[in-house]
């Protein structure tokens, strides 16, 4: 204990150093930024910055990319909040509510909730990784591809839930999710799908296509056609955008939801394969079920969007611990973060802790130290974007549609990327004439090929036997779940009509 | 600060991001230009975080200051290497655009699976040779090689080995134990950290790895390898069997290197090949390939790299027609 403690401030010394923190303000506003501008992903914004760490030392290097992860995965809900434009999956559940929040007027209260939930998520998490990595890790390693599979259809089921319209048009559209993510060269066998001999399909759909074109072009168009009586532009009036964070007593009557989500994205983070995005889809969905007044969620909850952002945040600290103590990458970003490591000449894995304490700790006290400093920063991120409201429709949607080409092209170098993009952008619009609910779709392109790899890996490793899935406890509790969050509506409607008979 | 300054921000900020992407025009070629006056992209054909991206930019780093321009990386992952690769094809042969080649992506090639055969490549260097392994959880029950295969030909299909995927060096390994009449089951994890996860955790009883690659973890007593796929025994495990002492001929080295698309002029390759030649034998690399456990003979040059290579795309062939892989 005292070692650690010891360890602890040699690592707040450190992390103060002028270059270090630095790094934590760089990355956290790169991150912020780049996770709010919907044609750039934080992932896009941690591999550009890969060859700038080539001349510095492992903890700068690490400092300045944890720190893009934290601003990143929060960046997306000041777009989204403002605009109704999440700039990245995981922000999506966040801006059901905030965006309704800002159509009441509210904006100042979305932000500054969503900046200190984020904040409080990824503090609690980063001490979580500081002193309980090595259960932790042990828990994680039981998991096997029969939970990956749990997990992805609880993620899965949650989002058909959630939805405010209908649960056919959600799994309607889920189903087209799941489709849009078989075309291209299934990674099992090396089958390709759907691409028609067209050689852009063969490498499959990019999600990140899907997501600008639908959320973002789909609303631009949405906009400018102006069905919508509060188009972005005027859903609030800019001077009363600036954030305001909640009061103590505003928190504490949020405790539940803050718990909530901090459990939720630690451990889903944990788990390899699954990350930020389904621990956001889950955790609003665990918060509308567990409500007294589910039917409100919406409609601008404030339970809503704390849970979803506790559990964005939460899910980096989880995220970060089986790469720290196994060497292994759970997403993207830390993906890249354990090629940094290894091109410094550091595996990270059982014996970082041994042979690199003091760089260790120093990464646990960086973490640490960004989640406040994000309070600071989210609040002048929130402040500059919010002055993009000001801006007129036509220019503003202009910019936007420009940032969405770049990051299509981005992606590959391809225009084809960006043909695709204006494809979705165009079903965007009309999926939001027809009411039809759009995240089960984007969920569907990323979820769905991971819960076909992990389901036939299953198969193959426990000789083709169904039953594992619910032989194997961890994974039944959670597939359960997942089988009671789809029946529970149908249910509560059931029950809902006896009750009225009887009467 | 004014809305139009903030707004010239963000324009600033899409400046540098889309600076930092591959430049769109590049310049008309110029036959008797100096060679190299501007960067030379380097694709990576594989994902961040994994062998290929390490080797690539570390050597990158190191040949930079010798080439005198920069090397930009950037990964184009999919299709076991063959989507990189098919950006490269679509590059100018100027030397201006080099590319990542690894062992797993030549054996899409008698699988039926790559577009791009082996004389459509320039083959610049062979950077890095490294020896599989298969490796064992430190507390199986399986002390040795042949107590694991006694257990697999007693339980045919039990024991199962978790790999790359189908069709790739570590299934042709697997598949060849299974013409010996030992069936063992390839259980596919494309990403490296899945495929480690499944082994610590017991989900897969063998990992097929390079030892480089899980070099915490046999340090840490984690893992430990039961075999070597070699034709004599690796110095820093003295007391692991190589395949070929056993009577099992099977030795699939992976191997790391750079190549350009074919029709690049023989000078540039040479400027390109003596560059990373340098690169390689800076004490940082050299620090770098100890660590990995590369075979200290890995080097080879344009000359005798592109005959190494044809001849184990024979060997593959050989396999993939024996075991009926082929598509």
């Amino acid at each position: 204990m005292w070692e650690t403690l010891a360890n602890l401030a040699a690592g707040l010394a450190a992390s103060l150093e002028p270059l270090n923190f630095l790094m934590i303000l760089a990355g956290l506003a790169i991150g912020i930024v780049a996770g709010a501008l919907p044609g750039i992903t934080m992932l896009n914004s941690i591999v550009l910055v890969l060859p700038f760490t080539y001349l510095m030392g492992i903890v700068p290097s690490l400092l300045l990319m944890t720190s893009i992860y934290i601003g990143g995965v929060f960046g997306g809900s000041i777009t989204g909040i403002l605009f109704n434009i999440p700039g990245d999956p995981m922000n999506v559940p966040t801006t059901w509510e905030g965006y309704q929040l800002n159509k009441k007027g509210q904006v100042r209260l979305a932000l500054g909730m969503a900046i200190m939930a984020s904040a409080i998520g990824g503090f609690l998490s980063a001490l979580i990784l500081t002193f309980a990595s090595p259960p932790f890790a042990k828990v994680a390693l039981t998991f096997s591809t029969v939970e990956y599979f749990a997990v992805v259809v609880l993620g899965l089921a949650s989002v058909v839930v959630i939805g405010q319209v209908s649960v056919a048009g959600a799994l309607m559209s889920l189903f087209a999710g799941m489709f849009l993510g078989t075309v291209g060269t299934e990674a099992q066998y090396g089958i390709t799908r759907f691409a028609f001999g067209i050689k852009f399909l063969e490498t499959g759909i990019d999600f990140v296509t899907v997501l600008i074109g639908l959320f973002a072009i789909g609303e631009v168009l949405d906009q400018l056609s102006g069905s919508k009586a509060g188009a972005g532009g005027d859903a609030a009036a800019p001077s009363t955008s600036r954030a305001r964070l909640p009061s103590p007593r505003q928190l504490w009557a949020l405790r539940g939801s803050l718990v909530r989500g901090l459990g939720t994205g630690v451990v889903i983070g944990a788990i390899p394969g699954a990350g930020a995005t389904v621990a956001s889809f889950v955790s609003y969905g665990l918060e509308k079920q567990v409500s007294k007044e589910p039917e409100r969620f919406g409609t601008g909850v404030l339970e809503g969007l704390t849970a979803s952002e506790t559990s964005v945040n939460a899910s980096t600290g989880g995220a970060m611990i089986p790469l720290l103590t196994l060497g292994i990458p759970g997403s993207g970003a830390t993906a890249v973060m354990m090629g940094a490591f290894l091109l410094h000449g550091v595996q990270p894995g059982p014996l970082l802790f041994a042979q690199s304490p003091h760089e260790v700790y120093t990464i646990f006290v960086g973490m640490l130290l960004a989640n406040l400093v994000m309070i600071v920063m989210g609040l002048l991120a929130a402040r500059s974007f919010a002055q993009l409201m000001k801006v007129p429709e036509p220019i503003l949607a202009a910019f936007i549609i420009t940032f969405c080409f770049i990051g299509a092209y981005a992606l590959r170098n391809d225009m084809a990327d960006v043909w695709l993009t204006m494809l979705f952008g165009i079903l965007g619009f009309f999926m939001r004439r027809y009411n039809l609910p759009i995240p089960p779709l984007i969920l569907g392109v990323i979820l769905g090929p991971l819960a076909e790899q992990y389901f036939l890996t299953s198969m193959v490793s426990h000789g083709n036997d169904l039953t594992v899935f619910l032989t194997r406890p961890v994974s039944a509790a959670v597939l359960l779940t997942s089988a009671g969050l789809l029946l529970w509506p149908a249910l509560k409607g059931w029950l809902a009509r006896r009750e009225a008979v009887r009467v | 600060m004014s809305t139009k300054v903030r707004i010239l921000g963000l324009l600033a900020f899409v400046g540098v991001i889309s600076a930092s992407a591959p430049p769109l025009f590049p310049g008309a070629a110029l036959a008797q230009e100096k060679y190299p006056s501007r960067p030379v992209d380097f694709i990576v054909t594989w994902g961040t975080g994994g062998g290929a991206d390490a080797m690539a930019r570390t050597i990158g780093q190191h040949a930079q200051p010798i080439l005198g321009v920069a090397i930009p990386v950037s990964n184009v992952p999919g299709a076991s290497g063959n989507t990189g690769l098919g950006q490269l094809m679509a590059a100018k042969a100027d030397g201006y655009t080099i590319a990542t080649y690894i062992m797993d992506t030549l054996a899409t090639i008698p699988m039926g699976l790559s577009k791009v055969t082996v004389d459509d490549l320039e083959w610049v260097t062979r950077t890095q040779v490294a020896d599989s392994f298969f490796f064992v959880k430190s507390d199986s029950p399986y002390k040795t090689i042949q107590e694991l295969l006694q257990a697999a030909k007693a339980n045919p299909g039990k024991i199962r080995v978790a790999a790359t995927g189908y069709g790739t060096v570590d299934d042709v390994t697997v598949r060849f134990f299974e013409k010996k009449g030992i069936k063992l089951t390839t259980v596919p994890y494309p990403k490296p950290g899945e495929r480690y996860a499944s082994t610590l955790g017991g989900h897969s009883e063998v990992l097929y790895e390079q030892a480089g690659d899980v070099l915490q973890y046999l340090k840490a007593g984690q893992l430990r390898p039961v075999i070597i796929f070699a034709d004599k025994r690796h110095p820093a495990f003295p007391d692991v069997p190589a395949s070929v002492e056993l009577g099992y001929d099977i030795q699939l080295p992976q191997f790391r290197s750079i190549v350009a698309k074919k029709g690049v002029p023989a000078d540039r390759v040479k400027i390109l090949a003596d560059a990373i030649r340098k690169g390689m034998e800076t004490p940082a690399y050299k620090k770098f390939a100890g660590e990995w456990y590369f075979r200290p003979d890995s080097h080879m040059g344009p000359e005798q790299f592109g005959p190494w290579v044809r001849e184990q795309v024979g060997i593959l062939d050989r396999y993939v027609k024996e075991f009926g892989l082929k598509r």
